[in-house]
């Protein structure tokens, strides 16, 4: 047994273990939301973990984004964060990759993962990685957050509700966007551990489910979501919940 | 005129803005969605930036009619009940 993964091996044995360290993983957007999710799925062993932004970091990122120090001022982010995780664990694989959602490279990107995390910050882009998660039928798992707030949900093409069914069209973001650190450190934490249960073959939690948190009141809330059959991304695929 | 009572769950900035995060709305038995929203408008300023004159939510809210999104019901059409618990969250953009 490596010793590194001791803890978790008691959970899901060496056999998730193997699962995990054959996986692969797409972290879209390496900001508050991606910091978190990218350190967990590194830490535990996920064999390959592609990290996707062509930012470069800015010291107003570092209230959350907790990837990074201020040294990493000025640098590209992916960069620097894929420094920083393979010292974390020297066993994975972790690539860097500084595209946007809308280029032919990243479409390659979606086509060979296992699973893809949407740590974004704008919802044009998050409508973009909708369709392509879709149209590959790679599950895709969502979070966002605002201030002290925010929701997550899983996606599984054909199965339950994509992004496309829940959130009406034509949202545009504020920006910049206010946030405090705990809010995305709360839900990538939450969106790290969906992606490891379907990385396992289990049952992620948040499937069919939209989480609402809400920090400034202690609640978490969760709704049921369903496919809607006039979905205009996901509605091809056929009757599911 | 018989009646009802619908509780309203607030999420988010909303809720710090009207200052709780629930609030019981009495209405006419057989009020719609629509009729609760325009209500909401005209109680607080809050709901202004929420919800149009017509009773529609402006983007970047999602009403759910007990843990139903009410888009999968009848829209804004869907005749509440007594007791009918509705959530009104807004969307979060960051990352």
């Amino acid at each position: 047994m490596n010793p590194r993964y001791e803890r978790q091996i008691l959970m899901i044995g060496e056999e998730g273990q193997g699962k995990l360290s054959n996986s692969s993983a797409l972290v879209v957007g390496v900001g508050g939301l991606g910091s978190p999710v990218a350190y967990y799925l590194v830490a535990a062993g996920v064999g390959r973990v592609h990290l996707v932004d062509p930012g470069y970091l800015e010291v107003s990122n570092l209230n959350r984004q907790i990837l990074y120090t201020t040294e990493d001022i000025g640098r590209p982010k992916v960069l620097a964060a894929a420094e920083r995780l393979s010292r974390l664990n020297p066993d994975v694989d972790v690539i860097p990759h500084t595209v946007s959602v809308d280029s032919p490279e990243f479409e390659e990107l979606v086509k060979e993962v296992d699973v893809i995390i949407d740590c974004l910050d704008n919802w044009p882009a998050r409508e973009a990685l909708n369709r392509l998660a879709v149209r590959y039928g790679k599950p895709l798992v969502h979070a966002g957050v605002a201030r002290w707030y925010g929701q997550a949900t899983t996606v599984i093409p054909g199965k339950t509700a994509c992004l496309a069914c829940i959130y009406p069209k034509g949202m545009r973001s504020e920006s910049p966007i206010p946030v405090i650190g705990p809010a995305p450190g709360v839900l990538g934490a939450i969106e790290a551990a969906e992606a490891l249960r379907i990385l396992l073959g289990l049952e992620p939690g948040l499937a069919g489910k939209l989480l609402i948190m809400d920090l400034s009141a202690g609640a978490f809330e969760v709704v049921k979501v369903r496919r809607r059959p006039d979905c205009p991304v996901c509605g091809g695929l056929g009757v599911g919940e | 005129m018989r009646t009802i009572k619908v509780k309203v769950k607030l999420l988010g900035h909303l809720a710090t803005e009207y200052g709780s995060s629930e609030l019981v709305l009495e209405l006419p038995e057989g009020s719609t969605l629509r009729q609760l929203l325009i209500r909401l408008r005209e109680l607080s300023q809050v709901f202004r930036d929420v919800v149009t004159e017509e009773g529609e939510t402006t983007v970047s809210y999602l009403v759910f009619i007990n843990g139903v999104d009410a888009e999968l019901l009848e829209g804004y059409d869907t005749v509440l009940n007594d007791g009918s618990e509705i959530l009104l969250l807004p969307v979060a953009h960051g990352g």
